[in-house]
Parts: C-alpha cells; structure tokens; sequence
C-alpha cells in the first residue's frame, strides 16, 4: 500500500448519531480538535517540523454514522507515527507520553462522544486501531514541579486576613496569592498598590512555569526610575572587559553566538 | 512596560569607550535605560545574560554588580 493513500479516520458511531443530527459547528471543532491533537503531538515529538506547513489534509466525511477523514501530505511516516501514538492511548489508557496539550484536544473528541451518547474509533486504512465510549476519561499528566529562589516582582492588591496572605499582582493576566505570615502581611499591607519585589522560595510547574507555592523570605521597595544611574554605577565599576569589542558582531563572536 | 533585554544592550551601557563610527551604540543604549527610567517601566535580566557578562570580571566585581543590579533591576 501506498503510504501517501493513508486514511486517518476518526468514526461515531451508536446512538443513532449522524451528520444530519449533529450541528455543522461540531464537526468543524471535532475536525480542528483532531488537527491540533496531531500537530501537537508532532510538534513536541519533532520539533524541527514546521508544523505551519500543510502536514496533512481533510479528506472527507462519512455520512455513515459520520467519520471524519485525513490523510497525510508531507511528512506521512510522522504523521502516521502520531497518529498511531495517539490511538494506541486509548487502547492502553495510558496517555503519558503525549503532551497535556494534546491531551486538551482529545478531550474535545470524547466530550463529543460523551455528548451524542456515542462510540468513538481510531481507524488507519479503515482497520480499527482502538476504540471508546462515553465512559472513557483521559487524565491530564501531571508535570514535574521545581523547587528554588525566585524574586518575583509585582503589584500589591491586598495584604492581610485571618489567614495572613498577600494578592501580589504580576500582570494584567496573573495575580499570585501568597499565603504568608503575619509579620509580612503587615509589613505588605503598608506597600498597598505599590510594586515590590519579594524574594522567597518557590514551587512552580517545570513545563507551564505556573507558580505552586512561594514562601516569602525577604521584602524589597521596587523604586523605579534608577536603571540609568546603575548602569552608569556599573559603567564605572567595570574592569573594562568589553571595551576591547566594537561592534555587535565581535560582541556575539566573545559570547560565542557566532 | 517590560523589558527582557539580552547582553548587548548591557555591554553597550557599561562600555567606556567605542571605536570610530560606533560611538552611536553606547547612546543607543543610554537613551534605552533613560526611557525606561522616564516611563517607570520594569526591565528584566535573565540569568544567563547576567552571567555572560559578569564571566570575563574578576571575581570581587561580581558580588558588587548583582548588588547594584539587584536593587534596582
């Protein structure tokens, strides 16, 4: 068989479900969910491939119950891989080896089944690889946390409470909140609105950098509008090292960039 | 706003001297802190930037640039 003919199905079935039953936005999101589930994957698992590029390609849909149809265009073998890879997770249960971000994307083809009361496949070449049902739940894998100091820097929006903590702002997007004790909270409290800088001890996620835990150790007043005069102070205290370079591309080339 | 700025732009700042024709990049790099001063915005430094240029000091420097760095970057 050629490799370039492969089909990639994915088919509901049961239920009575069909395309007639379904609403068109569905299929649209259960087409970008298998998308992305395999472009991440390969992304992760290759990640010299320009995952921009056309990979693959919607074939068709089947009106029989409905299967949703691909088939590689460049790359076929890791496309392939993939999508054997991502099968055989619902053969074995065991989603280790893919990322969480493929896992989200699974996720939206079993909520699908789960929704229509419906069985699901994997198919390559119409040969069932593996299979589930409204029952089957993926678990996200847990990441590695690391522990170490941190300065984390940010805006105090509130600082106190029976159980002390502070709700450090870090960005229009994220505030921390920090359970602490009574003596920084006080000392916090007094910073309200302000910026600060704290130094502690953190946990947070290896892969989404997201903070766990953080004990403070040490408050720091952020006082902006000084990077100026440090770096004059550090002008004047450098050995004169870098004078030696001139240009960006000698600079690189000491850093070993070049 | 936030900056995350890469060695370069610390080597220019922290530079006595350029050659003929370069002496724009030091200004360049002056007129960067300025503005970040004059707008309270936040730079950030990563490790290994601090480290890439603190390597080729002598050690006693060291402890004094991360004091300087640390209280106000």
């Amino acid at each position: 068989m050629e490799i370039e003919n492969d089909i990639l199905e994915i088919r509901f079935s049961g239920n009575d479900v069909k395309l007639s039953a379904v609403k068109p936005h569905e299929i649209a999101e259960l087409i970008i969910a298998f998308e992305k589930s395999l472009l991440s994957d390969i992304k992760t698992r290759h990640p010299e491939i320009n995952t921009t590029e056309l990979l693959f390609v919607f074939k068709e849909i089947k009106d029989a119950s409905i299967g949703v149809r691909f088939t590689p265009k460049l790359i076929n073998n890791i496309v392939v891989e993939s999508f054997l890879l991502i099968s055989s997770g619902f053969e074995t249960g065991d989603f280790s080896y893919v990322s969480n971000e493929t896992i989200a994307e699974l996720k939206q083809i079993t909520k699908f089944s789960k929704k229509y009361n419906c069985s699901g496949e994997f198919n390559l070449n119409n040969r069932t690889l593996s299979s589930f049902t409204t029952t089957t739940e993926i678990q996200y894998n847990k990441n590695p946390i690391v522990e170490g100091e941190v300065k984390l820097f940010g805006r105090v929006m509130d600082s106190g409470g029976d159980n002390p903590n502070v709700h450090l702002k870090v960005n229009d997007e994220y505030t921390i909140i920090i359970g602490t004790s009574e003596a920084f909270a006080k000392e916090l409290a007094h910073k309200l609105y302000e910026k600060v800088s704290l130094i502690g001890i953190a946990k947070w996620d290896a892969l989404t950098y997201e903070i766990k835990s953080f004990k403070i150790q040490e408050i720091i007043d952020f006082t902006p509008g000084k990077t100026f005069s440090a770096i004059l102070e550090l002008k004047n205290l450098s050995s004169g090292y870098w004078d030696q370079f001139n240009t960006n591309e000698e600079i690189n080339n000491s850093l070993l960039r070049n | 706003m936030i900056y995350c700025i890469d060695s370069n732009i610390i080597i220019w700042g922290i530079k006595k001297q350029a050659t003929d024709g370069q002496e724009e990049m030091i200004k360049r790099a002056e007129q960067f802190f300025l503005h970040a001063d004059e707008y309270d915005d936040i730079i950030l430094i990563p490790s290994i930037v601090l480290a890439e240029i603190l390597a080729p000091d002598p050690p006693q420097l060291k402890a004094k640039y991360i004091e300087i760095l640390s209280k106000t970057l």
